[in-house]
């Protein structure tokens, strides 16, 4: 991995805000549009028909003011993301941003393909139209392989993840993980090329809390070393090899060990629960947190990749709280209940 | 002191009184032009993307898109007056190499700050493209930078008096 130096960087300012200044301007003035927590709380405060109506205020509103069902609230959703991803898709031609922030939902519809494949599980719809490429030229690869329908990276990821299948075993979640790990590498592959140090920090933090994921989760579910070793992604500031290892350590060496470490702060809640007892979605939302502080050190680029990357992920984690308080008034649920399941760092930053 | 400069501008690649003069005055412009086109090229990189969005926005964010233009004004001042207050055909070497000097924190200053305060410009521009209110504020931040320039005005203009 190859970081310039500072000085090198900072002679690069010029050509960096030549090539993201007008993205980055337009990405300002769509900020303001963002939504801010005074307007989540009277999200929170109404039902569902005066939610759609505060978003009607927004640039949720054409996406939304005829939705009436949960159905209607996620295709709405679905085409306000694919909008933005069109307009990110505009703006940044030529760069590796769009790669970047489409990474996710490529390797989402390749393992959604995969399992189709394999496991006769996939669902055709759980395939998304956010990826940069077509899940049908991912589905018509797979049936004809090497008839050069991908591009040669992604024929790789298909041959590799096919060789591993064999490998360690045709299972859905060593499908799932090593998919994972392969899609942390080339984002930080990306984030290198795009030779923007906050955005390689941040992709790193993302590998170490993935790795932690896997441990902490494989640790509930009786996953060995070997199985660490297979999944773990390279690239975080964590030794894979080490964290494999640890994985298998007595409970105590392995709260002790992480609590001491970068990342205990993130882990402390999760790791003082009873193993037993916790809870997948307190490890999701402590690693979310994480990730989105972390990203708040963003701000301190004014024009560059590191704005744009920003602005898509708040709009990624805004669409999710908007969803979670919709069906949650669909569902009759009450405000408290539904605030219970948002975070407060999906609004930090701009709100 | 004097001597031993005399002897530079004598000896140092042969060049007389008036070619100092104007090699202080051309790097002045050179140094003020090239930070001002860089900073105005910053902001205005930026400005055009709000403006894809707002095309209103355009005149709460021309000062922003022109702070930057100033420092290349100074580069031109220093130059001309170089040429108005000297008689560069008859000054002696000497005098010529001071001019040089005293024209170096224009040239250098405004170089640094031009680029610096389109920088800054395209901060204070995400402020103005959230909220339109906000110029005022917006225009403090560039204009600090913009003090730094004026000093460095100030003091070459001042050195011309000294050797003046």
């Amino acid at each position: 991995m190859n970081i310039e130096p500072d000085m090198t960087r900072a002679m690069k300012t010029f050509s960096r805000v030549t090539r993201y200044g007008h993205p980055a301007g337009r990405i300002m003035y769509r900020e303001g549009s963002q939504l801010n927590w005074q307007r989540i709380e009277r999200l929170l405060e109404s039902d569902f028909g005066g939610c759609i109506g505060i978003l009607r205020e927004t640039s949720y509103g054409p996406y939304l003011e005829t939705a009436t069902v949960s159905r209607e609230v996620e295709v709405g959703l679905q085409k306000f993301l694919r909008d933005e991803y069109e307009f990110i898709d505009d703006v940044c031609a030529g760069t590796r941003v769009a790669e970047y922030l489409h990474l996710k939902y490529d390797f989402l519809n390749l393992k959604t393909v995969l399992k189709e494949n394999y496991f006769n599980t996939g669902n055709p719809d759980m395939g998304t139209d956010l990826g940069s490429i077509d899940i049908e030229r991912i589905r018509s690869s797979l049936e004809k392989p090497h008839a050069g329908s991908l591009p040669d990276y992604w024929e790789g990821v298909i041959q590799d993840i096919k060789r591993k299948l064999i490998e360690y075993g045709e299972e859905p979640h060593i499908l799932d993980a090593y998919s994972d790990k392969l899609y942390l590498e080339r984002r930080l592959e990306t984030a290198d090329a795009e030779r923007s140090r906050h955005l390689v920090n941040f992709s790193r933090a993302g590998i170490d809390v993935a790795n932690l994921k896997i441990i902490i989760r494989g640790r509930w579910v009786n996953r060995g070393g070997d199985y660490f070793r297979k999944v773990l992604a390279e690239g975080g500031r964590l030794d894979p090899k080490l964290l494999a290892d640890l994985g298998t350590e007595p409970r105590e060496r392995l709260i002790t060990t992480m609590l001491a470490g970068k990342y205990g702060r993130m882990l402390s809640k999760v790791l003082r629960a009873d193993e037993k007892k916790a809870r997948l979605d307190e490890l999701d939302r402590a690693t979310d947190l994480y990730l989105l502080e972390e990203m708040e050190r963003f701000k301190r680029v004014t024009v560059g990749p590191e704005r744009i990357i920003k602005y898509m992920i708040r709009r990624e984690v805004e669409v999710g709280l908007i969803r979670i308080i919709l069906m949650g008034k669909l569902h009759k649920l009450s405000a408290a209940s539904i605030e219970e399941r948002l975070t407060p760092a999906y609004l930090s930053g701009e709100a | 002191m004097v001597n031993a400069l005399a002897v530079i501008g004598k000896s140092w690649g042969g060049l007389t009184g008036q070619q100092w003069g104007v090699l202080g005055a051309a790097l002045a412009f050179i140094g003020g032009g090239m930070g001002s086109a860089m900073g105005i090229t910053y902001i205005s990189n930026v400005a055009s993307g709000i403006l894809v969005e707002d095309p209103e926005k355009f005149g709460t964010l021309l000062p922003l898109i022109a702070i930057p233009g100033t420092q290349g004004i100074y580069g031109l001042i220093t130059g001309i007056l170089v040429t108005i207050m000297f008689d560069l055909k008859t000054i002696p070497g000497q005098t010529g190499i001071m001019i040089f000097f005293a024209c170096l924190p224009v040239a250098f200053v405004c170089f640094i700050s031009a680029v610096f305060q389109g920088l800054t410009a395209a901060s204070a521009a995400g402020m103005v493209a959230r909220r339109t209110e906000e110029l005022g504020k917006a225009l403090v931040l560039p204009a600090l930078v913009e003090t730094y320039a004026v000093f460095a005005l100030i003091l070459t203009i001042y050195l011309f008096t000294v050797i003046k």
